[in-house]
C-alpha cells in the first residue's frame, strides 16, 4: 500500500492532535478500558474513503485463462475446443461422454480485472487510513470496518460508481518510536486482550475478493423457463466459485500456515446483464492473527460456567 | 522497533513488536503460490475460536455451499393446503447447499461444521429463483480420535462455538443438521363470512387450524430427520415464519436444530455458578452498512438486528 497525499481538513484535523487536541476512538467505553488496560492509548479515529467509477467489459481482452480455476473445487472439466478458443471452463455436463462439447455448454470464468479493480479501490481507502494513522504516530489501527456500496440506479449492470469507506481506531503505545507499520484489525479491545493472553496477536485486516461471470448456455436458459422446480446449476456453481475465490484471496494474504484469519460473513452482489449472463462478486473482510512465538507464552482459559441473572431477550 | 522484546514489556508492546518482525507480503494479494502454505480463514467469532481449542479442536477452513433453485409453475389455491412444490423446492434448494457444505469440509478432513448459517432470500426479489448460502467453519480435533472414522461424514451443526464447546462438555456429540419445511397456502375468509364476523369477537378459526397444522407439519418433518439420524434429542431448535415473496397467504414454516447423542449416555454436569453481568451491550455503528468485524463485540445484537443469520 503506498502512502496518499492527505485532503486539507483531514491534514488540519490530524495536525490539531499533535497541539493538544482531544483524543477519539470507536471503541465502546468497556473495549476502550481494556485497552488502555493492555498498555495503548487511543490516538484518533482514522478513515480511508475512495469513490470510483469503471467499466466491466462483458469480455475483454487479458480475462484469464483457465489456471485459476483448478484451484476451485468442483466437477470442471477442460473442454477440449472451447478452451483453446477462450481459456473458460465448461462445466461436465456441457460435454458429451466422449469429451466432445454437446453444444448445451455455457461458459463460466473468473473476472481478474474486475476483481483487480475492486482491489485497488479497498488498497487506495486503506492506503489513506494508513496515512491518517501513521500522521498520528499509530502503532496500530483497531477495530477497523469495511464499508462497499454501489451508487447505481441499476443494479443489474456492472460498471458505475462504487464507494468504499474504512475506519478505525488508531492507537499507539507510549514510549515506542512510531511504527511505519502498523498493525491493524477488525478485532476490539476484549478480544486483543483474550488473544494476547493465549499467545496470539493482530497482524493485518485483508478483504478477500471473488468475482465470476457466467455466460448462459441453453441448458441453463431452458431451466429458467421450465414449469418444473429445478437446480440452476450454472447459477449455483457460479456463486460457489466466487466463493471459494474470495476464500483463497483472503488465505493467500496470510504469510504461513500458522495464521487465522477472523472473517465476516461474506457480503455477495449479483448482477444479470440483459438476460445473458451472470454475476456474483463475494467480498469476506477478516483480520489475521498469529503467534506471539518469541515474547509471550500462552495461558489455557480458566473457564467458570455461568448462568447470567440478566434478562435477555429471546 | 524490532530490537527484542524487554523482559516486562507490555502486552500492548508485544504485539507491536511481533508485527513489526514479520516480513510484509512481496508478491500482493494476488499471489498464486500455493495454498498450503498459507493460514486458514474462519468464521468463528475470537470467543467461539478460543473455546474450540479449549475443547481440543481447531479449525481447518471457512466452508460454503450454494444452491440456486429455479420455481416450477405453482397452480391458484383457494382453501387451506400445503404447497407441495414449494416446500420440496425450498428443502431441497437447502439440501444441495448443505451437502456442498458437507463436501467442501470432508475434503478439508473436517469432523464437522460449527456455526452452520443458512440463508435463503429470492433473487432479484423475483419469486422463481431462490438462492440459498450454507456457510460454517470446519473443525477437527487437535489430536485424532481414537474411534475417528476416516469414511464418516463430518457433522454439521447450527450451534455457535459456545455451545459446541458447553455440549461437548456435556458429553454430547451433534450427528446432523436437522430441517423441516412447510409452505402453506391460508385460504381466504369469503366476503359473506366478512361482513358477517365484522363486529364480532371470535376466534378465526379457518386461520388458526392453517398455521398450526403448517407449524406441525414442519416440526414432525424435523422430528422424523432426527429419528433417521438417530439422534436421542434435537438442540438450538429455531424456527422462522416466511412469506417470501408470495404475499402474505403464503407463509413458509421453518424449523432447523442440531440433532445430538450422549457419549457416555449420562449428562455430566458443568456445575455452573450465578452471575450478574453489569455490561449493556453496544453497537457500534450500523451493521448492515458494513462488513469488517464490528458484530465481534456485540454479535448477539447485530444478529438480530439484521435478521439475516439462522444460527
Amino acid at each position: 500500500m503506498t502512502s496518499h497525499r492527505l485532503p486539507p481538513p483531514a491534514r488540519e484535523r490530524i495536525e490539531k492532535l499533535s497541539t493538544g487536541a482531544p483524543w477519539s476512538s470507536q471503541q465502546p467505553v468497556g473495549q476502550e478500558a481494556v485497552l488502555r488496560g493492555l498498555g495503548f492509548s487511543a490516538a484518533a479515529v482514522v478513515i480511508g474513503s475512495v469513490y470510483s467509477y469503471g467499466f466491466g467489459f462483458p469480455r475483454p481482452p487479458g480475462y484469464r485463462r483457465a489456471p485459476r480455476l483448478s484451484d476451485v473445487p468442483g466437477p470442471w472439466v477442460d473442454d477440449p475446443i472451447s478452451a483453446k478458443r477462450s481459456g473458460a471452463y465448461v462445466h461436465d455436463w456441457a460435454v458429451t461422454p466422449e469429451g466432445k462439447p454437446t453444444g448445451d455448454f455455457g461458459w463460466t470464468w473468473e473476472r481478474p480485472l474486475h476483481q483487480e479493480r475492486q482491489r485497488k479501490m479497498v488498497d487506495s481507502a486503506f492506503a489513506k487510513l494508513l496515512t491518517e494513522a501513521r500522521s498520528v504516530g499509530a502503532h496500530g489501527v483497531v477495530g477497523m470496518n469495511l464499508a462497499f456500496r454501489k451508487l447505481s440506479s441499476n443494479p443489474n449492470i456492472s460498471y458505475g460508481v462504487y464507494e468504499v469507506r474504512v475506519h478505525g481506531t488508531a492507537v499507539v503505545v507510549p514510549g515506542l518510536p512510531p511504527s511505519e507499520r502498523p498493525f491493524t484489525t477488525g478485532l476490539c479491545g476484549g478480544e486483543l486482550l483474550k488473544l494476547a493472553q493465549r499467545g496470539y496477536a493482530p497482524s493485518e485486516f485483508v478483504v478477500g475478493i471473488g468475482g465470476v461471470r457466467g455466460q448462459l448456455g441453453r441448458r441453463t436458459r431452458r431451466r429458467l423457463r421450465s414449469f418444473q422446480n429445478g437446480e440452476i446449476e450454472q447459477f449455483t456453481e457460479v456463486t460457489q466459485m466466487s466463493i471459494s475465490i474470495a476464500r483463497r484471496d483472503l488465505e493467500r494474504q496470510t504469510t504461513n500456515p500458522g495464521d487465522l484469519v477472523v472473517a465476516s460473513s461474506p457480503e455477495f452482489e449479483v448482477q444479470r446483464e440483459l438476460g445473458s449472463s451472470y454475476d456474483v462478486t463475494t467480498r469476506i473482510a477478516g483480520s489475521i492473527i498469529r503467534k506471539l512465538h518469541r515474547y509471550s507464552t500462552a495461558t489455557s482459559l480458566a473457564l467458570t460456567p455461568v448462568v447470567p441473572l440478566n434478562d435477555e431477550d429471546w | 522497533v524490532s530490537s527484542g522484546p524487554k523482559p516486562n514489556a507490555s502486552l500492548a508492546e508485544q504485539i507491536v513488536r511481533a508485527h513489526s518482525d514479520i516480513t510484509p507480503r512481496s508478491s500482493g494479494a494476488l499471489s498464486t503460490s500455493g495454498v498450503s502454505e498459507h493460514g486458514v480463514c474462519t468464521d468463528l467469532s475470537v470467543d467461539e475460536w478460543l473455546l474450540i481449542d479449549e475443547a481440543g479442536y481447531e479449525p481447518c477452513g471457512l466452508v460454503a455451499g450454494a444452491s440456486v433453485f429455479h420455481i416450477g409453475v405453482v397452480g391458484v389455491r383457494s382453501g387451506n393446503c400445503e404447497i407441495e412444490s414449494l416446500t420440496t423446492a425450498l428443502l431441497e434448494a437447502r439440501e444441495h447447499a448443505t451437502a456442498t457444505l458437507r463436501d467442501e469440509a470432508e475434503r478439508l478432513g473436517a469432523l464437522g461444521v460449527v456455526g452452520v448459517r443458512l440463508t435463503i432470500e429470492a433473487m432479484g426479489g423475483k419469486s422463481h429463483l431462490a438462492r440459498v448460502i450454507a456457510i460454517g467453519t470446519g473443525i477437527r480435533p487437535k489430536e485424532r480420535l481414537p474411534d475417528q472414522s476416516s469414511k464418516a461424514q463430518p457433522f454439521l451443526t447450527a450451534l455457535s462455538g459456545q455451545e459446541f464447546y458447553v455440549l461437548s462438555k456435556g458429553g454430547y456429540l451433534p450427528l446432523a443438521l436437522v430441517m423441516g419445511a412447510c409452505v402453506y397456502h391460508v385460504g381466504r375468509q369469503g366476503g359473506p363470512a366478512w361482513v358477517k364476523n365484522k363486529f364480532r369477537n371470535l376466534e378465526l378459526s379457518s386461520y388458526s387450524s392453517a398455521l398450526y397444522e403448517a407449524r406441525e407439519l414442519a416440526m414432525a418433518r424435523l422430528q422424523g430427520e432426527a429419528h433417521a439420524a438417530k439422534a436421542q434429542g434435537v438442540v438450538g431448535v429455531t424456527t422462522s415464519e416466511i412469506s417470501h415473496v408470495w404475499g402474505s397467504h403464503v407463509i413458509e414454516f421453518f424449523a432447523m436444530g442440531t440433532a445430538v447423542r450422549s457419549l457416555t449416555g449420562e449428562h455430566r454436569s458443568l456445575g455452573p455458578r450465578l452471575a450478574l453481568s453489569v455490561i449493556d451491550p453496544v453497537v457500534l455503528t450500523d451493521p448492515a452498512a458494513l462488513i469488517g468485524n464490528a458484530k465481534r463485540c456485540n454479535q448477539s445484537q447485530l444478529v438480530s438486528e439484521t435478521g439475516l443469520d439462522a444460527r
